[in-house]
């Protein structure tokens, strides 16, 4: 399906100045329709997924970093926790 | 397809499954690796951040350990976003689901407004949702989705 620049700035999270800058750098493919760019949905999922799964694969490494200070009986007690009761817990203490 | 993600779904990545399912980080990796932008309440990082608090009060975590936590938790690329409309849509949906609470109704509502799926580690949350609030899906539930092959439409 093909979408419109104002939809794919919503779609993206993005400003519209963004996603033309995105297909004059030539990095988001379209065609013009009259005077205005359509863009296929496809291609600019895989362009933000690529970016997307960049930004997770850094953020994982430094994770992986900080938590290889937590101490391992500390990573083994916070398995033994029940996450749902505490969310519930601390609500009703409010 | 946006995915909003609960406070237990940013617990569990924040904590490496330690405190969670261990495939949360995996099923919001592969959502994003599809192009499908991940997003949260800001109340979901506050729960968070309180849960973190609490395993350090509790004797859980050793005391300080949670400031390592808080800075997995604020690296996440999952942005906060609520606007004004989101509360009103909030207070419907517990009305609708008999909730005498709003919290799970606010990430509710911000899957709503987007027409998103809700990701949850809670179970819990996942059976009151059960048929009547159908984009309520378990970390396995999206791993799964994400993972069945294109239709031919």
């Amino acid at each position: 399906m093909e979408i419109t620049v104002p939809e794919a700035a919503l779609r993206a999270n993005r400003t519209q100045e963004t996603i033309r800058r995105w297909i004059w750098s030539g990095r988001l493919r379209s065609r013009k329709i009259g005077n205005q760019h359509v863009i296929e949905e496809g291609d600019l999922e895989r362009m933000l997924g690529g970016a997307e799964a960049e930004r997770w694969t850094r953020y994982l490494a430094l994770r992986d970093e900080n938590l290889a200070g937590l101490s391992a009986a500390s990573r083994a007690r916070l398995g033994a926790i029940d996450l749902g009761a505490w969310l519930d817990e601390d609500r009703d203490a409010h | 397809m946006t995915i909003v993600a609960d406070a237990s779904v940013l617990v569990a990545i924040a904590t490496d499954g330690a405190l969670g399912p261990a495939d949360a980080s995996h099923a919001a990796f592969l959502a994003a690796r599809a192009g499908h932008p991940v997003r949260c309440t800001p109340l979901a990082r506050s729960e968070a951040l309180a849960a973190f608090r609490r395993a350090a009060w509790s004797g859980a975590i050793g005391e300080g350990e949670e400031d390592r936590l808080l800075r997995n938790l604020e690296a996440l690329p999952i942005d906060a976003e609520w606007e004004t409309g989101d509360g009103a849509r909030a207070l419907a949906i517990a009305r609708r689901m008999g909730w005498a609470r709003t919290d799970d109704a606010e990430h509710c509502a911000l899957a709503e407004r987007l027409g998103a799926l809700l990701l949850t580690c809670d179970l819990k949350l996942r059976r009151s949702a059960e048929q009547r609030l159908d984009y309520v899906v378990t970390t396995s539930e999206l791993v799964d989705r994400l993972r069945e092959p294109p239709t031919m439409d």
